[in-house]
């Protein structure tokens, strides 16, 4: 089954796939016959109007998710940084791309990874496997931090319709059947909290607030039975009380630990090994992960970081955009206009007729330094191209260790290729017309010398007699 | 109350379908029944929903009457499905889709009772 128009959590690159059908006449001539800047160009003003209203929101706010929630940016630098490493180990284990493959390291998972929560009467304990009944617990289904997220967005979506209908509940029911929306964890928080109603107003603060630590899923659990057990029986509050009242729980409950070990930069994969049955639910704010980085070359999130600093800024002067992700129906449809302009991921549109495949790059404010670089590359022509290098660097890993992919995930479909049943190529974003001129291959191995040297010349640091003066 | 469900699969087109009967149904009608997606999950990725199946469930009360206004809600879903079949001529996605409405032949015969 394809996947028609995705977000990768680890670069939050949003792969787009245009209809030739629904592309008007001007714009489907430049994609069959016009050149790379002359596409981007073209993409960089419609790229929006291209795509369905609602995808195109859905896809924002996961973004906003991501420069908002804290764990969310921490797991995708991290998970960025996992890929890196796992492409470098993956390099020196096997000499020929086509033999890549391994385990999905823990960091990679993290998001995806679904734990059953046990509850007893003082504490959550999160399992990787289902335990059977335990004595003195109570089992709950098993849930995913990605399921909070796309529920999250799905209820933001219903509320920006600000529906007129007097019931909630039935305006949502109603809105998921039609829109097919996700509703699987307000229903889960239903059972928890005993009340549809209350579950749809206090699910968003206590979700985002869940993310402002370092195990969403425990301190999901946590702060529902929590929220029951203080304010039982006056559960219902006024829209703008369920936030106030869960900061005050969270803020009880959830230790902050400057400068911890966490934010410590790993050098090996193996401590990019976690699970989130090892990650307390310790408190992380946005300041704390916005400036992390990496490496020698201190590298920040490569497509987060400088939007991230750019929301935090504006935020601060803004209520509007503080309150969005909480209480998104507060928020005037003039704001969110705006924002779905300001802060838009970055966008992959791919265009396959049965004449012409095309992947297009469509770049936004923040991004100029990658467009200067993609405008100047054209196939055979080698170059520091970041986002080139880092999305098939991306691209390669995800195929060898099968998380973030799917069999249908790829943005050629030169069928005749030798590389098309391999798929390493899966993001491989210059696709020319004929496949004998494609420049992966060649791409591939400059990323590989390329890294080669850069590890000679850490040695010879490390080796050199001034370092240990 | 008897909870019924049938599983239906129109392949790439499942979505499509979904989104059909569920803005054809009035208000009162999809109050009355269950559409639940099924989606592929492709882990680490947050993806427009894809849907790779449909569920379509009612509940059926021992009362006659209150009966009565379910079944007129699931018929009322499968007119809509014939009707997107004849706009859409999709007769290979009909024959998988009766194959898996026969796990539970009361409720696919019930959608199925226009279409032949």
């Amino acid at each position: 089954m394809a996947v028609r128009s995705y977000v990768d959590l680890a670069f939050f690159i949003c792969v787009m796939h245009a209809d030739p059908a629904d592309v008007p006449a001007s714009l489907r001539t430049t994609f069959e016959t016009g050149s790379d800047c002359s596409l981007q160009r073209q993409l960089a003003d419609r790229a929006r109007s291209l795509l369905n209203k609602d995808t195109y929101l859905h896809e924002c706010i996961h973004l906003w998710q991501g420069l908002n929630l804290p764990f969310v940016y921490w797991s995708s630098f991290r998970a960025f940084q996992g890929v890196l490493k796992t492409f470098r180990a993956l390099d020196h284990t096997f000499p020929d791309l086509h033999d890549w493959q391994g385990r999905t390291p823990g960091i990679l998972r993290l998001l995806s990874e679904k734990l059953h929560p046990y509850v007893s009467t003082h504490c959550v304990e999160l399992h990787m496997r289902d335990k059977g009944q335990i004595a003195g617990y109570q089992q709950l289904p098993p849930f995913s931090p990605l399921a909070l997220l796309e529920t999250a967005v799905s209820v933001t979506q219903w509320k920006l319709l600000r529906s007129t209908t007097p019931s909630p509940t039935v305006s949502f029911s109603r809105w998921s059947k039609r829109e097919g929306g996700y509703r699987v964890m307000i229903d889960y928080l239903t059972r928890l909290v005993g009340d549809e109603e209350l579950a749809l107003d206090m699910y968003l603060p206590l979700c985002n607030a869940a993310f402002c630590t370092l195990n969403p899923v425990s301190a999901f659990v946590t702060g529902a039975y929590q929220y029951v057990a203080k304010h039982k029986p006056d559960l219902r509050a006024a829209t703008n009380t369920y936030r106030n009242r869960i900061k005050r729980i969270f803020d009880e409950t959830t230790e902050h630990l400057p400068n911890s070990e966490r934010f410590r930069a790993p050098r090996q994969l193996s401590e990019l090994e976690v699970s989130l049955v090892d990650l307390p639910p310790l408190k992380l704010t946005m300041r704390e992960v916005v400036d992390i980085t990496f490496g020698e070359s201190r590298w920040p999130h490569p497509t987060l970081h400088t939007l991230a600093k750019r929301w935090i800024g504006e935020a601060t002067t803004q209520p509007e955009m503080r309150n969005l992700l909480d209480d998104p129906a507060q928020t005037s449809d003039a704001t969110i206009e705006r924002l779905l302009d300001a802060y838009q991921p970055m966008i992959l549109v791919r265009y396959a007729s049965p004449t012409r495949t095309r992947a297009v790059p469509v770049l936004r404010e923040g991004d100029y330094d990658y467009v200067e670089r993609v405008e100047r590359v054209a196939p055979g022509v080698h170059g520091p191209t970041a986002l080139r290098d880092l999305y098939t660097m991306f691209g390669a890993v995800r195929r060898a260790v099968g998380i973030y992919y799917d069999e249908s995930t790829r943005l050629c479909s030169h069928k005749a290729c030798p590389e098309y049943s391999f798929n390493y190529c899966n993001t491989w974003m210059f696709i020319p017309e004929r496949h004998q001129d494609c420049s992966f291959r060649d791409n591939i191995a400059y990323i590989r010398t390329s890294i080669r040297q850069l590890e000679e010349t850490e040695r010879g640091a490390q080796d050199s007699p001034h370092r240990c003066r | 109350m008897e909870h019924r469900i049938v599983r239906i699969d129109a392949g790439e087109h499942t979505e499509e379908l979904a989104k059909f009967i569920a803005q054809g149904l009035s208000d009162d009608e999809l109050d009355l029944i269950d559409l639940e997606r099924e989606r592929n999950e492709v882990p680490g990725v947050a993806q427009e929903p894809i849907t790779i199946a449909l569920i379509i469930g009612a509940k059926f009360a021992a009362d006659a009457g209150a009966a009565a206004v379910a079944t007129a809600a699931v018929v009322a879903a499968g007119k809509l499905i014939e009707k997107w079949m004849d706009q859409t001529y999709h007769t290979r996605q009909l024959k998988q889709a009766i194959k898996i409405w026969e796990t539970d032949r009361e409720l696919g015969k019930l959608l199925l009772k226009d279409i032949g």
